[in-house]
């Protein structure tokens, strides 16, 4: 294993992914780092690539007149970044960084050929996709809540 | 000695701490050693107003301090919110069962409350920490609304600069300035370090975060039978008499509050109670 594919393989997103699924991925992955505040990715920029958090926190915000509206904060573990598989294929909101922040890119562009061509691999990160949404849908219903306060 | 707990005690308040905008912990020293086990509660009596259930937030190896840290919502709580160093507080207690720091022994523990839920929760973190090595890793997961709603923001900093506790702070809203998780509470479980296996979690806060922190801790690979958790109802005697705080077959002041999850999941999931 290469060092990009063991970074890949201890990531949640790779739970169910296999030893091949892995390769295949590591092969479209670079590392990218961040400096605290350094704006990732701009809502309605072409969105090329999805993240693999590695270690630090971003933040999920929205630009909303006349500030930025912080709607969620994201650690290592995080997969970011799914407008990546959708159409427009552009960023939905603005991603920040709020510390130092290590990733994992997947260069989205060139996986998503690859989804269609192989069924069985796409299957499997659809799956993994599928899991970190449902996940972060569970946690916004909870968010939407004020749970507190009850 | 212990209380009686059918005689209201006054004791006079030797201490006034704000949490938040709208919480406060009121310290007393009672004349005589005020011993419980961690996660008891005491009813709380304001005059011509009533009297209200409050767990006690202190440490349980320091029986000299009895310790209420209480949010205003409704006519009872604001009344005592509003009592200043000097005023008399009456207690009586203390009731009810207590989380399972016997049982934890030897194993790790996983603390998860929600915003004034992490009272009760204190004096278990104290407890353990006073006896550390009867314990494994001790992880804190702590959500609040804002940053602005966190309370015992001391003990937090306290506890998260130790090399022997894991602390994690997750507020829904953060201020400009929080720097801080954004997000709920359950999201922050996959990110602790514990093996569920041989890992007690201990939660309180409101019903649907317990629910919700439960679903999550099964799918981090541990058992119900593993997580405890508080249960809230009215209470009026606190002495399994009046039947005001009656939910399925259970009295919450005497049989509870606190309660493996398995044995009040069921009545958690009836919608009428
Ligand atoms: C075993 C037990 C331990 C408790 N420990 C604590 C504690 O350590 N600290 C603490 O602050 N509270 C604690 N509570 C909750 C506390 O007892 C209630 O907040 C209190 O009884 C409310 O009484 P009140 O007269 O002030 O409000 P009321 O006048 O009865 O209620 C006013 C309004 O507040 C709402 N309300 C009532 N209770 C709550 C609540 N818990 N949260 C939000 N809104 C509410 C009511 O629905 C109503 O709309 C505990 C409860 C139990 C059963
Ligand atoms: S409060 Fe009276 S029975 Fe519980």
């Amino acid at each position: 294993m290469t060092d990009l594919q063991r970074m890949l393989a201890a990531h949640p997103f790779a739970a169910s992914l296999t030893d091949d699924d892995v390769a295949r991925l590591a092969e479209l992955a670079c590392v990218e780092t961040f400096v605290p505040n350094q704006v990732i990715y701009r809502e309605d920029e072409p969105a090329r690539e999805f993240l693999l958090l590695q270690s630090g926190r971003v933040a999920v915000e929205m630009h909303a007149p006349p500030g930025v509206v912080l709607l969620e904060s994201l650690d290592a573990g995080a997969t970011v970044g799914w407008s990546t598989f959708f159409p427009p294929y552009t960023w939905g909101c603005d991603i920040r960084a709020i510390e130092a922040t290590e990733a994992l890119a997947i260069d989205g562009v060139r996986l998503r050929p690859l989804l269609e061509q192989a069924p069985d691999f796409g299957l499997r990160v659809m799956r993994a996709l599928l899991a970190t949404v449902h996940q972060r849908l569970e946690r916004s219903r909870l968010h939407r809540m004020d749970l507190y306060q009850r | 000695m212990t209380h009686d707990p059918f005689i209201p005690t006054p004791h006079r308040i030797v201490e006034k701490r704000q949490e938040t905008l709208d919480t406060v912990t009121l310290v007393v020293e009672p004349e005589t050693p005020f011993v419980f086990a961690p996660g008891q509660f005491n009813m709380l009596y304001a005059l011509g107003r009533g009297e209200v259930p409050i767990s006690i937030s202190g440490d349980p190896g320091e029986p000299s301090r009895l310790v209420h840290t209480l949010r205003a919502v409704g006519l009872v709580t604001d009344a005592l919110a509003a009592l200043e160093v000097g005023a008399s507080l009456v207690v009586r207690g203390p009731f009810g069962s207590s989380w399972p720091v016997e049982e934890a022994k030897g194993h790790d523990v996983l603390i998860v409350a929600g915003g004034i839920g992490l009272a009760p929760l204190r004096s278990t973190i104290l407890h353990i920490l006073r006896h550390r090595e009867d314990y494994g890793r001790l992880a804190i997961l702590y959500g609040a609304r804002t940053d602005h709603d966190l309370c015992f923001a001391d003990d937090l900093h306290e506890w998260g600069g130790r090399f022997d506790v894991e602390v994690r702070v997750t507020v829904d809203r953060g201020s400009p300035a929080w720097r801080g998780r954004q997000g709920v509470v359950t999201a922050v479980i996959d990110k602790t370090d514990f093996d569920p296996a041989r890992t007690v979690a201990m939660v309180c806060g409101p019903e649907v975060m317990m629910r919700h922190t439960a679903r999550a801790l099964r799918a981090a690979g541990m058992k119900d039978e593993q997580v405890y958790l508080t249960l809230e109802r009215n209470m009026k005697c606190g002495i399994g008499q009046c039947g005001h705080c009656q939910l399925g077959g259970e009295l919450i002041c005497r049989d509870g509050p606190v309660y493996p999850y398995p044995r009040v999941a069921p009545l958690m999931r009836i919608r009428e109670l």
